[in-house]
C-alpha cells in the first residue's frame, strides 16, 4: 500500500518537472518582458530595458534554456524570482495562496458532499420527479460556463442589495475595508464576502459530481450484493446506504482528480470577478503583464494541486476499496 | 426447443430486421429532453447562419442616433454603448461560437480516437509513452496554457485558435478510448477474428473502431457544448477571438459592466449561450441513453412500494397451513412489465425438512419463483396469488414484515458468490450482519457466532477468514460463506438458487456436501434450484419440473427419475448426457492434424500498475503432449486453472512455444512460416469459442460474421456469399438470415452461427473451447448432435476443451485429463471413463453428478479436499499430491517418491503408484 503511494509520488515528481520545464518554456517564449518595459512613458533607453530585464531575470538576447537554467537553480532553494515590477514573487505567492485554498477547499467540500448526496437520490429515484427536476438544475448549470454563474450571482445580488436597500451581500473582495469590531462581527463580515464566491465554485461542483455520482450508483443499484443484504433482512434504506452507496464512492475518487482541473480553472473567474486576490487574478494579471515568472509560478501552483488532489485521490481509491490496498487481482 | 426457436426467427424474415441503430434512434425519439435539445441546436443554427440576412444592420455597423437603445422595431434587441444593433452582433457571436465549437470537438475527437486507439491496441512503450503525454498535458491546466499563448497567435487568426482549444482538448476522452481499446482487444469477438487470421489494421477497423464509436459521437457532441463554453470563458478575458470580431464571450463581457442598467446588452448573450450549451448537453445526454441498453427507462425502479398485488390476498394463517408447511406457494403469477408471465400460476409445498428441487432450462420461472417467495422481486413486477412463510402472507406484506421474514424465517444462496457479497466488506463483518438484523446482541457477540458459522461450513481457520475480503476466497469458500449466512438465523427453510452452478466438479461436490450437512444439522428445509438434473438427483425428496413459467410435472424424486409422466421431463432426462453412455471406440488409423509435444507456457505475475514488477511465475502449462487424429475428437477435460485453455490458446496463436513443439498438418510451427504458410494452416484449422453471445460481432450481420474467415483467406464476395448460404444451411439455419443482426437469435442458434463460421473455410481440424458449456441442456444435445454430424459429413477432427466429463462420455474419441498444466492421464475414452486409473481421474468421475437418484445416493462422491490450486507455486514431485486420496493412504516410502520425482505419463496415467 505504502509502496505503492511511493510510486504514484514519484510519478507525480517526473509530471511535476515536466511541467514546470514547460511551463518556463512556454511563458518565456510567448510573453514579452521588453513589451512591458517598452511600453513605458516616456520610452526608456534600450540600454535601460535590457539592465531592467536582466534584473528579472528575463534577458530574451539569452538562450530559454539558460534562463530556464538559471530559474531553475533559483527555484530549487525556494526561490521563485522577481515580478516585472521587481517585488519577490515568494512573496506575492505567500500574501494569495491562502486566499486561493479558502475559497478552492470550501467550494470543492460543499460541493462534492451536495453533489455526493445529490447523485445517490436521484439515482434511486432515477426518471421520478426529483431525478428529473434535480437533473434539468444540473444540465443548466453545467451549461454556463463558471464566469457566467458568477456574474449572474452578482447581478442578482446587486438586485437584492438595491431592492433591501442594505449591502445585504457583499460580492468585492474577501472582507470589508477598514472594518473594526468584535471577532464576531469580522467574522461574519467574511462570512458574507465568501458566500457567492463559494457558491459559484461550490455549484459546478455540485452539478458535475451529482451526475458522477449518479451514473456510479446506478451501476450498483441492480448489483446481487444489494438483493444480498435485503435477503439478510436489512431495510432497502440500509442496504442502499451501507452496501449500495459505500461501493458507489469508489468510482468517485478517480473522478475526483478529474474534476479538480475543472474547479481551479473555474476559480481563477470566480476570483477575478469577485475582487479576490488570489492565484487565478494574479495570473490573468500576470498574464496581460507580460511577468513571465509570476505566470510560471502560478502554473506551478497549478501543477501541484492538481497533482496532490491525484494523490489524494489515489489515497481515497485505495481507502474506499480494499481490493486495490490487497492488491487482489481477478481472473 | 431450437428449431421452435428457429421457427419464429423464419416467420419473422418478411419483415424488416430491428437493426441496433434503429432501437437507438427510437430510444432517442422518446427522450422527450433529447428531442427538445436536438430541436434547439437546429434551431441555433439556423439563427447564427440565417440570422444575419433578415436584418440590414450589420453586427460593425453603427447607429449614432440610437445609443444604448432598448429594443424596439429598429433594433430588434436594441443597441450598445455605441450604438451597435445587439441582434446583429449576437447572431454574427453566435456564428463563430458555433463555428470554433464544431471545429474543435470535430478536431479533438479525431486526436482522441486516433491517439487512444494507438495507445490501447499496440500497448508496450508505445502506449505508456503516450500516457505519460496525456497525463502531462492534464497537469497544466489548459485554459491557462491559452490564456498565455493565445494572445501570441493573433496573426493566425481564429483558425489558430481553434487549433490551441483542439491541443488541449481531447486528453481526457483519448484515455477514455484507450481503456475501451484495451478491453476490446480482450474480447472474444476481436480475439476470434485474430485467430481467424484476419490482418490487424482489418481487425481495428472492422471490429475495433466501431465499437469505440457510440462513445466518439457522444463525446464529440459534448465536445461541442464544452468547447463553446472555453471559448466564451477565453474571450470573455480577453483571451480569446480579438476586436472587431465578435464572439458570444466578447458580448458578454461588453454587456457586463450595464447588466443591471441595460439588460438586453447582456442577457441576449449570455442566453444563447446557455440555451445552446444546455440543448447540446441534452443531446449528448440522450444519445448515451440510446446506446446503453442499461439506461432504458423501462429498467425497473428498485427502490420501490411493495409489489403491486392484482389477486385478492389470502389470509394469513388461514385454517389450509397447518403447522408442518413452512413455505406454501399458491397460483403465483409474476409478470415483468407487458412481457408474458414469468411465473403463470404454480402451486408448491414445502414440509419441514423436506428438500425440494426445482428443476428447470433458462427462463423456466424458476429463479423468479425463488424471489417471489421472499419478496425480492423488483417493483416493476406484477405479482399476484399467494406465498405464506412461516405463517406470513409475502404477497403485499409490509417492507417491516417481510424483512422479520428474510434471513430469518427463510434464507437464500444466490449462485454467482462473487456478486452476491459486497466486495468492500470483510466476510465476518457481512457475516454478523445477517446476525445483528434479528437478534439483539452486540457486536462482539455477533462476530464471535460469525466465526463460529464459518467454522460450521468447514472454513479453515475461521477466525482469520473472517478477515478477508471476498476477493481474496476461493469460489468455493465464497459460496461456503454464502450458506453460513444463510444459516446464520436458524431458519425454517433456506432457497439455495442454484448454488453451485459457476464452480467446478470437485468443489460442486464439496459444497452440495456441505449444503446436505447444515441442513441436517439445522433441521431446515430447503428449496434446490438447478438446471442440473444430476444436482437435484442425489439430495431432493420432490422434484418440480419447471417450464415457461408452469410446473410440467411434480413427483418424488424416484418417481420423477424413473418414470417421469411429462413428455419434457423425459426430453431433459434423455438430453442429460451421461457419463455412462461412451460412444463406441473407433479403430485410430487415420494421420495426425496436429501434434503436440512438450508445450510450455509460464505468465508472469505482476505486480503494481505504473512500475510494473514480476514477482513470480504461473506455470500454466507445464509440458503437455497431445495428437489429434484425422476424422477423431480429441477432448481436454480439467478443472479451472488446469491449463487446457491456455494449451489451447498456444495452439491457436501459431506462434512458436515457449518450450515444446506445435506440429500442424505435418507442419511443424516456427518462426520460419511465412505470412502465406500462416494463412494455409488458418484455412484448415478454425474454432468455435465457448459464449456465443461474445463471439459474434453485434454490429456486423450474420453473412458477414460466417464470411469473415473466407475474407481473411481472401475469397471474393459472391462466392464467399454462395459458402455462407451453404454452410448456414449446413448447421440447419435458413440462409435468409444471413442479413439478421447476432442479438436476434437465442443461445443455441448463435452457436450454430459460430459453427458455420468455423467451417466456411472447410477446414480438417476444428478447435472448440467449451462450445457447449454456456448452453440450456436441451439445446447442448442439439449442438452436440450437430457437431457429431458435420465430423461424419466433412470428416472433421475436433478438439474439444471442456469441463463437462458428461459431455466428453458423450462425444470423445480420445481423453486427456489435465491438472496443473499437466495431463495426467490419457486414453481412449471408454478406457479413461469406464476404468479410470489416475487418483484424479477417478475423484473427478466421482464427483459429477448423475441423475438417478438411487446411484446417486448408494454411489457417495469421493470428495478431494481443497481447491484446484492457482498454479503460481510449483511443488516438485507430483503435483496433484496435496490433494491425493491414495497419498494419503501411502506408507512414508512410498511417499517420498511422489514428493521427490514429478510423474511421468507412462501408459495413460502419470502416477507412481497405479
Amino acid at each position: 500500500m505504502l509502496a505503492f503511494l511511493a510510486r504514484r509520488l514519484a510519478y507525480y515528481v517526473v509530471l511535476l518537472l515536466a511541467a514546470a520545464f514547460l511551463s518556463y518554456l512556454l511563458a518565456a517564449t510567448a510573453l514579452s518582458p521588453r513589451a512591458y518595459f517598452q511600453a513605458r512613458l516616456p520610452p526608456p533607453p534600450a540600454a535601460q530595458v535590457d539592465r531592467q530585464l536582466r534584473a528579472v531575470g528575463l534577458d530574451d538576447r539569452e538562450p530559454v534554456t539558460s534562463r530556464f537554467a538559471g530559474w531553475a537553480t533559483r527555484a530549487v532553494h525556494g526561490d521563485l524570482g522577481v515580478s516585472i515590477t521587481g517585488t519577490s514573487v515568494n512573496a506575492e505567492f505567500g500574501r494569495r495562496i491562502g486566499v486561493s485554498l479558502r475559497l478552492l477547499v470550501l467550494g470543492t467540500l460543499l460541493g462534492i458532499g451536495a453533489g455526493v448526496a445529490a447523485g445517490a437520490w436521484t439515482a434511486v429515484k432515477q426518471y421520478r420527479l426529483p431525478d428529473r427536476s434535480f437533473t434539468l438544475v444540473a444540465f443548466l448549470l453545467l451549461s454556463m460556463p463558471t464566469f457566467l454563474i458568477a456574474l449572474l450571482l452578482k447581478i442578482g445580488a446587486l438586485a437584492v442589495n438595491q431592492a433591501s436597500g442594505r449591502q445585504l451581500v457583499a460580492f468585492t473582495g474577501e472582507s470589508t475595508p477598514g472594518l473594526t469590531g468584535s471577532g464576531l462581527t469580522l467574522f461574519a463580515d467574511r462570512a458574507v464576502h465568501l458566500l457567492l464566491p463559494t457558491l459559484s465554485i461550490g455549484l459546478v461542483a455540485l452539478a458535475t459530481y451529482s451526475r458522477y455520482q449518479r451514473s456510479a450508483m446506478l451501476d450498483v443499484l441492480g448489483a446481487d450484493y444489494l438483493r444480498t443484504a435485503e435477503a439478510k433482512g436489512l431495510s432497502r434504506r440500509a442496504a442502499l446506504i451501507r452496501h449500495g452507496l459505500r461501493t458507489a464512492l469508489i468510482p468517485m475518487s478517480t473522478f475526483f482528480s478529474f474534476g479538480f482541473l475543472g474547479v481551479l480553472t473555474g476559480a481563477t473567474f470566480t476570483e477575478k470577478i469577485f475582487g479576490w486576490h488570489g492565484m487565478g487574478e494574479w495570473f490573468i494579471d500576470s498574464v496581460n503583464n507580460n511577468d513571465v515568472n509570476a505566470v510560471v509560478a502560478v502554473n506551478l501552483f497549478a501543477a501541484v494541486t492538481v497533482l496532490l488532489a491525484g494523490l489524494l485521490a489515489d489515497v481515497l481509491h485505495a481507502v474506499l476499496d480494499p481490493r486495490v490496498r490487497l492488491g487482489v487481482r481477478r481472473g | 426447443m431450437v428449431d421452435a426457436l428457429a421457427a419464429e426467427v423464419v416467420d419473422e424474415a418478411g419483415q424488416a430486421p430491428p437493426t441496433r441503430l434503429r432501437v437507438m434512434a427510437g430510444r432517442f425519439r422518446r427522450d422527450r429532453g433529447a428531442l427538445a435539445g436536438a430541436v434547439i441546436v437546429l434551431l441555433l443554427f439556423v439563427l447564427a447562419f440565417a440570422g444575419p440576412y433578415l436584418t440590414h444592420w450589420s453586427y460593425d455597423d453603427i447607429d449614432y442616433t440610437a445609443l444604448r437603445a432598448g429594443p424596439s422595431a429598429r433594433h430588434w434587441w436594441g443597441t450598445n454603448g455605441i450604438g451597435q444593433d445587439v441582434y446583429a452582433q449576437t447572431v454574427r457571436g453566435l456564428q463563430k461560437s458555433l463555428l470554433i465549437g464544431l471545429a474543435v470537438a470535430l478536431v479533438s475527437t479525431v486526436l482522441a480516437a486516433a491517439v487512444g486507439a494507438v495507445a490501447g491496441y499496440v500497448g508496450g512503450w508505445t502506449g505508456r509513452g503516450l500516457v505519460l503525454v496525456v497525463d502531462l498535458l492534464l497537469v497544466f491546466p489548459s485554459f491557462l496554457v491559452i490564456a498565455v499563448v493565445s494572445p501570441r497567435l493573433r496573426g493566425g487568426g481564429w483558425v489558430a485558435f481553434v487549433g490551441l482549444l483542439a491541443a488541449f482538448g481531447w486528453m481526457v476522452s483519448a484515455r477514455v478510448v484507450r481503456s475501451l481499446t484495451i478491453s476490446l482487444k480482450e474480447l472474444e469477438f476481436v480475439r476470434a477474428a485474430r485467430f481467424m487470421g484476419v490482418s490487424a489494421p482489418r481487425v481495428i477497423v472492422r471490429h475495433v473502431l466501431p465499437s469505440t464509436a457510440s462513445f466518439l459521437i457522444i463525446d464529440a457532441t459534448l465536445a461541442v457544448g464544452a468547447a463553446v463554453m472555453t471559448e466564451t470563458s477565453l474571450s470573455y478575458f480577453g483571451f480569446g477571438v480579438q476586436p472587431p470580431d465578435v464572439s458570444l464571450g466578447t458580448l458578454i463581457a461588453a454587456g457586463t459592466p450595464s447588466a443591471v442598467t441595460y439588460p438586453w446588452m447582456f442577457f441576449y448573450p449570455a442566453g444563447l449561450l446557455v440555451v445552446f450549451v444546455l440543448a447540446v448537453n441534452l443531446v449528448g445526454d440522450g444519445l448515451r441513453d440510446a446506446v446503453d441498453p442499461r439506461s432504458r427507462p423501462s429498467r425497473p425502479p428498485r427502490m420501490a412500494r411493495p409489489p403491486r398485488q392484482a389477486g385478492p390476498a389470502t389470509a394469513a394463517g388461514s385454517s389450509t397451513v397447518d403447522d408442518d408447511v413452512v413455505l406454501a406457494i399458491r397460483d403465483l403469477r409474476v409478470r415483468f412489465g407487458d412481457g408474458p408471465p414469468a411465473v403463470d400460476g404454480i402451486d408448491l409445498t414445502v414440509h419441514r425438512g423436506q428438500v425440494l428441487g426445482i428443476v428447470g432450462e433458462s427462463g423456466s420461472g424458476k429463479s423468479v419463483t425463488v424471489l417471489a417467495a421472499l419478496g425480492l422481486l423488483p417493483a416493476a413486477a406484477t405479482v399476484s396469488g399467494s406465498v405464506v412463510l412461516g405463517g406470513t402472507q409475502v404477497i403485499g406484506a409490509a417492507p417491516r414484515d417481510l424483512r422479520r421474514l428474510r434471513g430469518n424465517v427463510a434464507s437464500v444462496v444466490f449462485q454467482d458468490s462473487l456478486s452476491a457479497l459486497t466486495p468492500v466488506y470483510r466476510i465476518g463483518d457481512q457475516l454478523a450482519e445477517a446476525i445483528t438484523a434479528h437478534r439483539d446482541v452486540s457486536r462482539t457477540e455477533a462476530r464471535r457466532r460469525a466465526v463460529e458459522l464459518l467454522r460450521l461450513v468447514g472454513i479453515p481457520s475461521p477466525e482469520l477468514r473472517a478477515r478477508t475480503f471476498p476477493d481474496e476466497l476461493s469460489g468455493g469458500m465464497r459460496q461456503r460463506v454464502m450458506i453460513a449466512m444463510a444459516i446464520a438465523n436458524d431458519p425454517d427453510v433456506i432457497l439455495a438458487d442454484e448454488p453451485t452452478t459457476a464452480l467446478d466438479v470437485t468443489v460442486q461436490a464439496q459444497v452440495l456436501r456441505v449444503l446436505q450437512d447444515v441442513r441436517e444439522a439445522t433441521g431446515a428445509a430447503l428449496v434446490l434450484v438447478s438446471h442440473d438434473l444430476g444436482v437435484v438427483a442425489g439430495m431432493a425428496d420432490t422434484v418440480a419440473v419447471m417450464r415457461g413459467g408452469r410446473i410440467v410435472e411434480q413427483a418424488p424424486v424416484r418417481q420423477l427419475y424413473g418414470r417421469p409422466a411429462d413428455p419434457y421431463t423425459r426430453d431433459l432426462l434423455d438430453a442429460q448426457p451421461r457419463l455412462d453412455a461412451f460412444r463406441p471406440p473407433r479403430p485410430v488409423a487415420t494421420p495426425p492434424v496436429l501434434r503436440v509435444t512438450g508445450l510450455r507456457r509460464t505468465f508472469g505475475v505482476h505486480k503494481g500498475r505504473v512500475f510494473r514488477r514480476r514477482v513470480g511465475s504461473v506455470h500454466a502449462v507445464d509440458g503437455v503432449d497431445l495428437t489429434v487424429h484425422a476424422g477423431q475428437t480429441h477432448a481436454v477435460v480439467g478443472e479451472s486453472g488446469s491449463g487446457k485453455s491456455t494449451t489451447l490458446l498456444e495452439i491457436l496463436g501459431l506462434r512458436p512455444p515457449e518450450g515444446g513443439t506445435i506440429e500442424l498438418f505435418g507442419r511443424t510451427v516456427s518462426s520460419g512460416l511465412t505470412a502465406a504458410d500462416q494463412a494455409e494452416l488458418r484455412s484448415r484449422m478454425q474454432l468455435v469459442f465457448q459464449d456465443p453471445f461474445a463471439s459474434l460481432d453485434p454490429r456486423l450481420p450474420v453473412g458477414d460474421v460466417v464470411a469473415e474467415p473466407l475474407l481473411a483467406q481472401g475469397r471474393p464476395g459472391p462466392a464467399a456469399r454462395a459458402r455462407v448460404a451453404e454452410v448456414l444451411r449446413l448447421v440447419g439455419l435458413d440462409p435468409a438470415l444471413a442479413r439478421r443482426f447476432p442479438h436476434e437469435f437465442s443461445g443455441g442458434q448463435r452457436q450454430r452461427i459460430a459453427i458455420a463460421r468455423a467451417i466456411s473455410v472447410a477446414p480438417d481440424l476444428l478447435v472448440l473451447d467449451e462450445p457447449v458449456s454456456s448452453l440450456d441442456v436441451t439445446v447442448q444435445a442439439a449442438i452436440l448432435a450437430l457437431l457429431g454430424r458435420l465430423q461424419r459429413d466433412l470428416g472433421l477432427a475436433y478438439l474439444f476443451v471442456t469441463h463437462d466429463l458428461a459431455v466428453v462420455a458423450q462425444i470423445a474419441d480420445v481423453v486427456s485429463v489435465m491438472y496443473l498444466g499437466r495431463v495426467v492421464e490419457t486414453g481412449p475414452a471408454a478406457l479413461v471413463l469406464g476404468d479410470p486409473l489416475h487418483p484424479y481421474t477417478r475423484a473427478l468421475l466421482s464427483a459429477v453428478p448423475v441423475p438417478d437418484p438411487v446411484a446417486a445416493r448408494q454411489r457417495p462422491p469421493m470428495l478431494l479436499p481443497g481447491d484446484p490450486p492457482a498454479a503460481d507455486e510449483r511443488l516438485t514431485g507430483c503435483p496433484f499430491r496435496p490433494r491425493c486420496p491414495l497419498y494419503a493412504t501411502l506408507s512414508p516410502p512410498e511417499r517420498s517418491r511422489c514428493e521427490s520425482t514429478p510423474p511421468r505419463l507412462v501408459d495413460r496415467a502419470a502416477c507412481h503408484h497405479v
